[in-house]
């Protein structure tokens, strides 16, 4: 009898999976992976509430014979402040330094990046002008092409017009990040109340604002379209974020010279990492480690640009 | 992705995560394999998620086409299947536990193409009606129908089930 026949293979296809359990660090490495190339254009457009002050946080000055840290203020008109900066700092600034007199991008309006994403070869294009962002890939069974995300990434303009002095930058960076988190917390109390959940995000453990720069600033690095100023300020803005940790010998994993730059999220647990290039300040690798000991890594390969689409690579 | 977007996306997952995987193993009928498309589904929905309307949905769509993908890269390497061992009757009661039961399972859905794993996981374990089943992967009802019927027909000759579907799943 069919009708019994079919309630044999219901039960025995859910008796023979119900011990299937999904590991519930999957979501979050992906989620983390997803953060390293979404920066949506909303997020740069946020209005920065108080950032023209500007007076939050001291950038970190440079001057013997004394010590300082960040948040202690900048250098007084009344008399000589001096700072002494950590070997992070100094190691930072001199990247910084570095990036802001690598050459600014030229060539055509697409910015062809390429890297290996864990087992997956990858070929990103960036439309400078539009943000859309093209990709193709290959490995491990996937479609070797994938549907042009528009306006995936902010344009080299929106970069441009990023400020970069330090203070407005981090003020900005951090506005935007907590924009989007009261945005999210929002919107899902307002889905736990439509499903007649109980209860508040609110209580929640929140990522510090330490957490919250240091993730802002780091997504933003791998992206080729930042340029030489905003990059170099970026790299100011880590210098001025405690818990920062930076080895300038390091190697990435291709071995190639690298400024490492770490943080573990006080929250989160979960360790970032960033490999740069101690002579342009581009980004060689980027890396994330959870709790677990669950490792991501996204090698970047190449960088150049072309007046066209180029065609997928690996059919 | 932006936070918000996060959270949505992982409280979907944790949601519904099980159940894709459960899917992925059903459909690839090889759980080293199910976990490997399971995370591709889900890296695959990320890459979409603010342009997505029904996860679910693209879900089932995508880990059919990965699958579909995987046999067609795979075409020159004959499919291993699981051995199958003479379990005598695998209802011998609720007590068989369900990993012992799985190999069996597995096995006889390996036999299957992939369109009649499809449709009957489709059918039978996400319980999708024989419309949307259709909808989905862009037959007719009336084919959803027929190769469900063929399928499940030929389920119940499988030497691990065989003893199952001649006694029925209640007694």
């Amino acid at each position: 009898m069919p009708g019994i026949d079919e309630d044999i293979m219901r039960e025995l296809m859910h008796r023979c999976t119900d011990d299937l359990h999904a590991s519930p660090h999957v979501a979050a490495a992906i989620v983390r992976r997803q953060r390293h190339r979404r920066l949506r254009n909303r997020a740069l457009g946020v209005a920065v509430a108080g950032a023209a002050a500007g007076t939050a946080f001291a950038v970190v000055a440079a001057s013997p014979g004394s010590t300082a840290g960040r948040g202690t203020g900048a250098a007084t008109a009344s008399g000589p402040t001096t700072i002494r900066l950590t070997a992070a700092q100094t190691a930072l600034y001199k990247l910084s330094k570095a990036a802001a007199k690598a050459p600014a991008r030229t060539g055509g309006r697409y910015v062809i990046m390429t890297e290996k994403q864990d087992t997956y070869a990858r070929t990103s294009v960036l439309d400078s002008l539009t943000g859309d962002v093209w990709t193709y890939q290959q490995g491990g069974g996937v479609p070797s092409e994938l549907p042009v995300a528009r306006h995936d990434s902010p344009t080299a303009a929106q970069f441009d017009a990023m400020p970069t002095d330090t203070a407005t930058l981090r003020a900005r960076l951090l506005a935007q990040a907590k924009q989007e988190q009261a945005e999210a917390i929002a919107e899902q109390e307002k889905e736990m109340k439509e499903h007649g959940k109980q209860g508040t995000l609110a209580s929640q453990p929140k990522l510090t604002d330490d957490d919250f720069v240091f993730e802002e600033a780091t997504t933003m690095l791998w992206n080729p379209l930042v340029g030489p100023q905003l990059r170099a300020a970026l790299y100011k803005v880590l210098a001025d974020t405690p818990g920062v940790r930076v080895d300038s010998h390091a190697r990435d994993d291709l071995g190639r010279p690298a400024v490492e730059i770490s943080r573990t999220g006080a929250v989160t647990g979960i360790e970032d990492q960033t490999f740069e290039n101690p002579k342009t300040g581009a980004v060689l690798e980027t890396a994330f480690i959870q709790k677990d000991g669950t490792k991501g890594t996204d090698l970047y390969l190449s960088v150049t640009s072309s007046g066209t689409v180029p065609p997928n690579p690996y059919r | 992705m932006d936070r918000k977007q996060a959270r949505d996306f992982e409280g979907f997952v944790t949601e519904s995560g099980d159940a894709l995987l459960r899917m992925a193993t059903l459909l690839t009928t090889d759980p080293d394999l199910a976990e490997d498309v399971y995370q591709e589904t889900l890296h695959r929905l990320a890459m979409r998620w603010s342009r997505v309307d029904s996860p679910k949905a693209f879900c089932r769509r995508v880990m059919h086409n990965i699958v579909i993908d995987q046999a067609r890269a795979q075409r020159r390497r004959p499919r291993e299947l699981f051995a199958v061992h003479d379990r005598g009757d695998p209802r011998s009661a609720d007590q068989v536990a369900a990993a012992e039961l799985r190999p069996a399972l597995l096995a006889a859905l390996g036999t299957l193409t992939h369109q009649q794993r499809t449709i009957v996981v489709l059918r039978y374990f996400d319980d999708l009606s024989e419309n949307e089943v259709a909808e989905l992967l862009g037959v007719s009802p009336g084919t959803v129908k027929s190769t469900a019927s063929r399928a499940v027909a030929q389920l119940r000759t499988q030497p691990g089930l065989v003893a199952l579907f001649a006694t029925g799943p209640h007694q």
